[in-house]
């Protein structure tokens, strides 16, 4: 079926906040953005490093519960291919439109996307770029801006609007303190949260830097080759399973987090709720321990 | 076919929402920014692909009843003058010899889109195919205020493809204008392995939500209309998701 025509015709038819600032403001990192060239931004491929980036930023038994998934979608599309060979207990009529297993992983992929954004310095798109840098004074672009900025959502300056907006996932991010007692309830409290399917949270780091569990990685990454090896080559999700076939265990966000911030990054499409993302990150919040 | 698709489903929401500014921690209030009140503008539009990859910059104008997308995987015009419309679509941009148009007329009928910019109502009829050839699809729409529906048929060779009904099941406020309420679609696939699939479809306040559901193994089946999110801050930024998977946001 032409499904780009199909939404064409449909688009002719039917055509902060809890971050709460923290006490002591931070002075930085700054972003520098500076008007670009009008050229066209290219597709990229997905960064091996923002998959580790992206189960850093998860519950700790995510890359297992993302395995059993894989696992059982790779089944299931093995069956769908060969259905004189199994049983698939599917009626003719619903036989090609059977509940995907992987959308049990659809709260990873927030985080994948919002991963690739965080480690996307310099970012940029046609008339835009956008740095990331611990202060402005080597830096000669027009606008340099704190990271964190109670109310970005505001920005009347449509340059640094547009910038922070390419810079989105960490440009929007919730930058909490938690005292040393309630540091560890509240990222429990914020990773309860954020894997509901609902939730407009896609990361939450209680540190800069990590490393993810590697036996469960292991067998992620060797999930994710089987899943290559039973998809076409034109499915659209093989880059990401490419790039979780060889993701790194260490991961490093880049920016500095101390011992008692936690950074919580929304979703792509929360953006426009903000007040919604910021409303779950004071209901988990206030769900743990008062610091 | 699918990261445009995703791109366009959400598109579809994008050409819908309202005013109202949003704040920590608090709901909508007051429009601010250019063109607020309306979706014209330029917009810079973050798409993720329908099951997962890397994201892609696209800048998207909407005009008055006008619209142009630069992506880097295609581009796309629409223009229209009194109630004849003309899209063409080259996919990919740097190949012309790849350039899709669909033409249609209008006999015009009173509907309201809010804050979109695009005058809908009345009925339609569209062709559509390969830039310069002959026509390859075939299609009617009726927009009104109780029922908005549509069917293509493609002409060579000669066999039915989709039909949908969209029927109103409840008014209610938006920013949308006569979009606003609840509606239930029913989107049937002709022909050998088709079937229908209903979908409920809210218009409330400065947000679409669509019913459950999308892609499979980023493949879209069913109805295209599932798994649609889309919300308007009321200032100038947009965001949501398509078919379940893919997300989306834009900055005026």
């Amino acid at each position: 079926m032409n499904l780009g025509l199909v939404a064409v015709l449909g688009l002719v038819m039917l055509a902060g906040c809890s971050h709460r600032p923290t006490p002591e403001e931070r002075r930085g990192p700054f972003l520098s953005i500076s008007p670009g060239e009008e050229t066209n931004a290219a597709r990229g491929a997905v960064p091996p490093e923002s998959i580790a980036l992206a189960l850093g930023g998860l519950p700790p038994g995510e890359p297992t519960r993302l395995r059993d998934a894989l696992a059982q979608s790779t089944d299931l599309a093995v069956r769908s291919a060969a259905p004189m060979l199994f049983d698939l207990g599917l009626s003719d009529d619903d036989a090609g439109h059977a509940p995907d297993p992987l959308r049990r992983a659809l709260p990873d992929l927030p985080a994948l996307t919002a991963a690739a954004n965080v480690l996307g310095s310099p970012w940029s798109a046609p008339g835009l770029s956008v740095r990331l840098g611990p202060d402005c004074a080597a830096d000669a672009a027009p606008r340099c801006v704190p990271l964190f900025v109670p109310a970005a959502d505001r920005e009347p300056d449509p340059l640094i609007r547009r910038g922070r907006a390419l810079a989105w996932a960490l440009a929007n991010a919730a930058l909490l303190r938690a005292s040393a007692g309630a540091h560890t309830a509240l990222l429990e409290a914020l990773r309860r949260a954020q894997t509901q399917p609902s939730s407009t949270i896609a990361l939450v780091f209680g540190a800069s830097r990590g490393a993810v569990d590697e036996a469960q990685l292991e067998s992620l990454r060797d999930q994710a080759r089987q899943a290559l090896a039973h998809l076409p080559a034109e499915a659209p999700q093989r880059p990401w399973l490419h790039a979780l076939s060889g993701a790194s265990a260490t991961w490093e966000l880049p920016i500095a987090l101390d011992a008692r911030e936690v950074l919580v990054i929304p979703r792509l499409s929360a953006l426009a709720r903000l007040q919604d993302f910021h409303a779950e990150v004071d209901l988990a919040r206030d769900a743990g321990p008062h610091p | 076919m699918g990261k445009r698709t995703a791109l366009l489903c959400a598109l579809w929401g994008a050409l819908s929402a309202s005013c109202g500014n949003t704040s920590s921690g608090s709901g909508s209030s007051a429009s601010t920014g250019p063109g607020a009140g309306s979706l014209a503008g330029t917009w810079q539009l973050t798409t993720t692909p329908i099951g997962g990859g890397s994201s892609v910059a696209t800048t998207l104008t909407i005009g008055q009843n006008s619209l142009s997308i630069t992506s880097p995987d295609f581009t796309l015009t629409a223009t229209r003058t009194g109630n004849n419309l003309n899209f063409i679509d080259n996919d990919p941009p740097s190949d012309p010899t790849n350039a899709a148009s669909l033409a249609a007329t209008r006999t015009a009928a009173t509907f309201n889109t809010g804050i979109l910019p695009f005058d809908l109502g009345g009925m339609w009829t569209m062709q559509a195919g390969p830039k310069g050839g002959a026509p390859t699809v075939s299609c009617t729409l009726t927009v009104n205020t109780a029922e908005i529906s549509g069917a293509c048929q493609n002409l060579s060779p000669p066999s039915p493809w989709f039909t949908f009904t969209t029927q109103r099941v409840d008014t209610g406020a938006s920013s949308f204008g006569d979009f606003g309420g609840k509606w239930t679609n029913t989107w049937t696939w002709q022909g050998t392995g088709g079937g229908s699939y209903p979908c409920s479809l809210d218009f409330t306040g400065n947000s679409i939500t669509t019913c459950a559901g999308g892609a499979v193994n980023g493949e879209v089946v069913g109805t295209p209309l599932s798994g649609i999110t889309f919300t308007f801050d009321g200032a100038n930024t947009v965001s949501g998701s398509a078919q379940g998977w893919a997300e989306f946001s834009a900055t005026r």
